[in-house]
């Protein structure tokens, strides 16, 4: 996965460096967003009962350029500084730093023609509970194309991995290299404008691979002997209290997005996504509702 | 009365005096329309003899065509200044006028000569948002409605017209809205046109959570 990740920087630096004459640095990059955030299931348990909820801001600023390879491809380079600040649990409060290579491609001239987009990204995850902070890495596929002014669509696969470090040994016979994980996910979304100003989107996100989940002394055992030897890794919780484990499942979720245009650079948002998280037998369900104010130069 | 003479005859060889007129269009609401393309076409033989039109330029600014909406006269070569410190890729699909001028900065060389009547749609290969129409038109009288929805159009020959308006937005062909007048009456310097419009879509600029990048 490292290597996709690492191979697609290298094509990306390749591309810039074996560029035709003529192509030049044509667009500058310049994003910046602030999500306001509810999340009802943070420690992502399986069970009901020890569900924690909060809220937490998320800014981000995203700067970078673009660099046109021909009159249809362009190679972007981007540097990505995202946080979340924690109402509740400041142990989760984190910064995500790092860069993005893109090359799209689009399939000829006009506005309803297809584009292709490849990124690699590789970032660190900097969390106040310094176990949790990794580096990761991401490659991602996306087919997107407009049907009329008012509808377009998109299609991705996205590769991720996240390095982490080791854990607090809780069960001697089992790793605990929890935040060590590994995902294929594949995602539609569809845009639709409701008015000119109104951008609707509904999307549907599978994810295959690992992810953790908090346990507590009171459902630990339950977690054992319902997933067995799918749970892959657990080590001490610092956030939470208990513990924290990695098991192998799939995920399905759901999302849907509001967008109000102030401007032709500013938006504000409200969105929604459900997921499902299903292992060898326990499930992880989250709701989250985001409010966010995002800007595109 | 050497010189008497010859003003009358000047008078007699130009025909009636060209005055302007004012075309004021507003929807069925009663709303003023920006935008709105009215142009005059004389009742009956013109015998004006045309010039070639003069060139005309539609530029890129912030990522936007402005203005919106040119009218030309057919023959007019048309230029497209990219004033953005950005490329730009000039495209058209329309009947009256296929053309691409792939991704450039600064002014091209060469200007595009808008050679056949009708409506021109403009867009960005980049920039998907970004949209202008050229309407060409047969007349050498024609006019582009300001903000209050106000064409006014300049020399126009004291004789018979029929007025007629486009616009992107405009419900139906343009022969729907015409309205003919004679122009010339003191007492009627202004008319004013209703159209009615539909709902006209183009990719929303502004960011969304779910959008897809073009970057």
């Amino acid at each position: 996965m490292r290597a996709v990740v690492k191979g697609a920087l290298l094509v990306a630096a390749a591309l810039l460096l074996a560029s035709p004459a003529g192509a030049e640095w044509v667009e500058w990059i310049a994003d910046a967003g602030l999500a306001f955030e509810w999340d009802d299931n943070v420690n992502r348990s399986a069970f009901d009962a020890d569900e924690v909820s909060d809220f937490r801001w998320r800014p981000a600023v995203r700067g970078g350029r673009i660099y046109q390879l021909t009159d249809h491809t362009r190679l972007s380079f981007a540097a990505e500084l995202e946080g979340a600040l924690y109402h509740d649990w400041d142990g989760l409060n984190h910064f995500r730093a790092g860069g993005t290579a893109a090359v799209l491609h689009k399939f000829g001239t006009g506005p309803n023609v297809p584009t292709l987009r490849f990124h690699g990204t590789v970032g660190y995850l900097g969390i106040s509970d310094h176990e949790r902070s990794s580096v990761l890495y991401e490659a991602g596929i996306q087919l997107s194309k407009r049907f009329s002014p008012r509808f377009d669509a998109a299609i991705d696969v996205l590769y991720s991995d996240r390095d982490g470090r080791n854990g607090t040994v809780v069960v001697p016979t089992l790793g605990t290299d929890v935040w060590d994980q590994a995902n294929v996910e594949v995602g539609a979304v569809g845009n639709f404008l409701i008015t000119p100003q109104i951008l609707a989107s509904v999307g549907y996100r599978y994810r295959d691979g690992e992810f953790d989940s908090a346990c507590t002394p009171g459902n630990v055992a339950t977690v054992f002997a319902r997933e067995g030897s799918n749970v892959e890794a657990i080590a001490i919780d610092d956030v939470f209290g208990g513990c924290v484990y990695r098991l192998d499942g799939h995920m399905h979720g759901a999302l849907v997005n509001l967008s109000y245009g102030l401007s032709d650079h500013l938006s504000v948002d409200l969105g929604y996504r459900f997921q499902h998280g299903k292992a060898r037998s326990l499930a992880y369900d989250t709701n989250i509702v985001t409010l966010s104010l995002l800007f595109r130069y | 009365m050497k010189r008497v003479t010859a003003a009358l005859a000047i008078l007699l060889l130009a025909g009636p005096p060209a005055r302007a007129f004012t075309v004021e269009v507003k929807d069925t609401s009663g709303e003023s329309v920006a935008d709105a393309v009215v142009y005059a076409v004389p009742l009956g033989a013109d015998g004006a003899a045309l010039r070639e039109p003069p060139p005309t330029a539609i530029d890129q600014i912030d990522k936007e065509y402005v203005p919106y909406v040119t009218a030309v006269r057919v023959g007019t070569r048309v230029s497209f200044p990219n004033r953005d410190q950005i490329r730009h890729h000039v495209y058209s699909f329309s009947e009256a006028k296929t053309f691409e001028i792939p991704l450039y900065q600064g002014t091209p060389r060469e200007a595009v000569l808008f050679d056949a009547p009708g409506v021109v749609v403009l867009g960005c290969n980049i920039h998907d948002w970004m949209k202008a129409y050229v309407f060409v038109t047969e007349s050498p009288y024609f006019s582009v409605t300001d903000g209050e929805g106000r064409a006014i159009l300049g020399d126009l020959p004291a004789r018979g017209y029929r007025f007629e308006v486009w616009h992107p937005r405009l419900k139906g062909p343009p022969s729907a809205t015409a309205t003919e007048v004679s122009v010339g009456d003191p007492a009627r310097e202004t008319v004013t046109i209703v159209i009615d419009q539909k709902q006209v879509w183009r990719p929303r600029r502004a960011p969304g959570a779910g959008d897809a990048t073009y970057r």
